[in-house]
């Protein structure tokens, strides 16, 4: 009953904002991401914003949280997820928008476009330039290990557990050698067809990625085409990737791009939120707490 | 003029912070061994985890004897000795290992002189090493400490992990 209420308080166009302040809440329960100091500034804040709906387009709000959040940076440079820094040029974006006093949501539609291009033009950026990843090692790499998983490669291979078992033994008895020289160990894998397999899958991210970014460089032409793009996008990966607080994140910005004249796709971005945080609750697919 | 001065809006400052801190980023991710998941170059999932691909150990020699020890992750032998320390000595300890894990993700930055001097003299200190530190003072010969980053790579022709020093620091003490 107190949730229905305060849920009919939110306006549905500032009803995202609400979730970038969860997302904020559920970061500080992550023992790593966050200076500890800053886990201690940012939670009350967060949680004044989300009880206090009114407060959600005020300025000194989005200022203190922004403020916080760079601090993290400052302190925590090298070990703040992406996400977090997606976080803190959003958090920026909308307070610098709110003291300008311009049109609120248009503002803060171009922004957030150009924002996510960079995102995903960088991550294009970084998988082309890298070796292991386009000639398929680093997803070997992963599967192998068992440090991801993917449903079609237990339909294609069903014994592939076998594998990911033996090659953790191998990983321990690499991690507990000297390292006074370069050494090869061998590794166990299911033959050509899966490294083929991962290659290609390899190369299908890349495509998407880049596919998504040129979309959202030229928007005004193809505003559903880019929807439907990234939110394909963020499924197809979120499939073999647990990256939860990252896809929520990009699933807020794909929120405030769709404002004013792309609304059907709101309800289709809160909706994936939503569906990840339930996965992530009953430990179906935990991703927020692990990275 | 005037137009072109609406289209240079405030709110567009993020984005240049946010591009060039992607631009440095990269840069240093691909010339000065940071890895590609941290500092904001949007680069994770392009190479290994440092986490479960990059190794920090220490090494310890001198005519006397030597000690070998991994760092990051910690060697059980290790963790065995930091969770029988309490007080002051047990944040030393855990500091260091926290510092280690920067290493291991950005071993030309974060790797410096400070660090080996703190790091070698609170591992002779543990017990094991004691008896060792002792011999090994009781001569002129310098103790050579070398701190190291392997990174793992692996390979998909051959079918292997190939282990490679991707960087490391060598100081006499």
């Amino acid at each position: 009953m107190f949730i229905s209420n305060l849920l009919k308080r939110y306006k549905k166009q500032e009803f995202i904002f609400l979730f970038f302040f969860v997302f904020l809440i559920v970061s500080t329960l992550n023992p790593y991401r966050l200076e500890y100091f800053v886990k201690f500034l940012i939670l009350p804040v967060s949680i004044v914003a989300v009880v206090f709906p009114n407060l959600l387009k005020e300025w000194k709000i989005w200022l203190l949280t922004s403020i916080f959040l760079v601090l993290n940076l400052y302190f925590n440079y090298l070990h703040t997820s992406n996400h977090l820094f997606i976080a803190t040029y959003f958090s920026w974006i909308v307070t610098l928008i709110l003291i300008s006093k311009d049109d609120f949501h248009d503002s803060l539609r171009i922004s957030s476009k150009y924002l996510l291009a960079l995102v995903m033009g960088m991550a294009t950026i970084h998988k082309i330039t890298s070796q292991e990843f386009y000639s398929g090692s680093f997803m070997s790499f992963e599967f192998l290990l068992g440090l991801r998983s993917f449903f079609p490669i237990i339909l294609l291979w069903p014994n592939f557990n076998i594998y990911i078992e033996e090659n953790r033994s191998i990983f321990t008895e690499i991690f507990n050698k000297n390292f006074d020289e370069e050494m090869i160990h061998n590794i166990v894998s299911p033959g050509e067809e899966f490294f083929i397999f991962l290659k290609m899958l390899s190369f299908l991210t890349i495509f998407y990625e880049a596919i998504v970014t040129l979309f959202l460089l030229i928007y005004p032409r193809y505003k559903r085409l880019t929807h439907i793009l990234l939110i394909s996008f963020i499924w197809f990966t979120y499939i073999y990737t647990n990256e939860n607080s990252f896809f929520s994140m990009l699933c807020i910005l794909g929120y405030v791009i769709s404002y004013k004249d792309q609304k059907r796709f709101r309800t289709l971005y809160i909706l994936t939120i939503i569906l990840m945080l339930s996965m992530d609750v009953i430990s179906f697919r935990p991703g927020f707490l692990k990275y | 003029m005037s137009k072109r001065l609406k289209i240079l809006k405030i709110y567009y400052i993020p984005l240049f912070i946010a591009l060039i801190i992607a631009i440095a980023q990269f840069v240093l991710s691909s010339n000065f061994t940071l890895t590609r998941w941290e500092g904001g170059g949007f680069g994770m999932y392009s190479e290994p985890n440092p986490n479960s691909s990059r190794i920090v150990g220490i090494s310890i020699k001198n005519p006397n004897g030597e000690i070998n020890l991994r760092l990051n992750p910690p060697d059980n032998k290790l963790l065995y000795y930091i969770k029988k320390m309490k007080g002051k000595k047990r944040d030393d300890w855990d500091k260091l290992i926290e510092d280690s894990d920067r290493i291991r993700r950005f071993p030309k930055y974060a790797l410096t002189d400070e660090y080996i001097r703190k790091i070698s003299n609170e591992v002779l200190d543990l017990n094991p090493y004691l008896k060792l530190k002792s011999k090994m003072r009781s001569n002129n010969n310098p103790i050579t400490v070398k701190v190291y980053v392997i990174q793992l790579n692996m390979n998909i022709k051959d079918n292997s992990i190939q282990t490679q020093e991707l960087y490391s620091k060598i100081l006499n003490i």
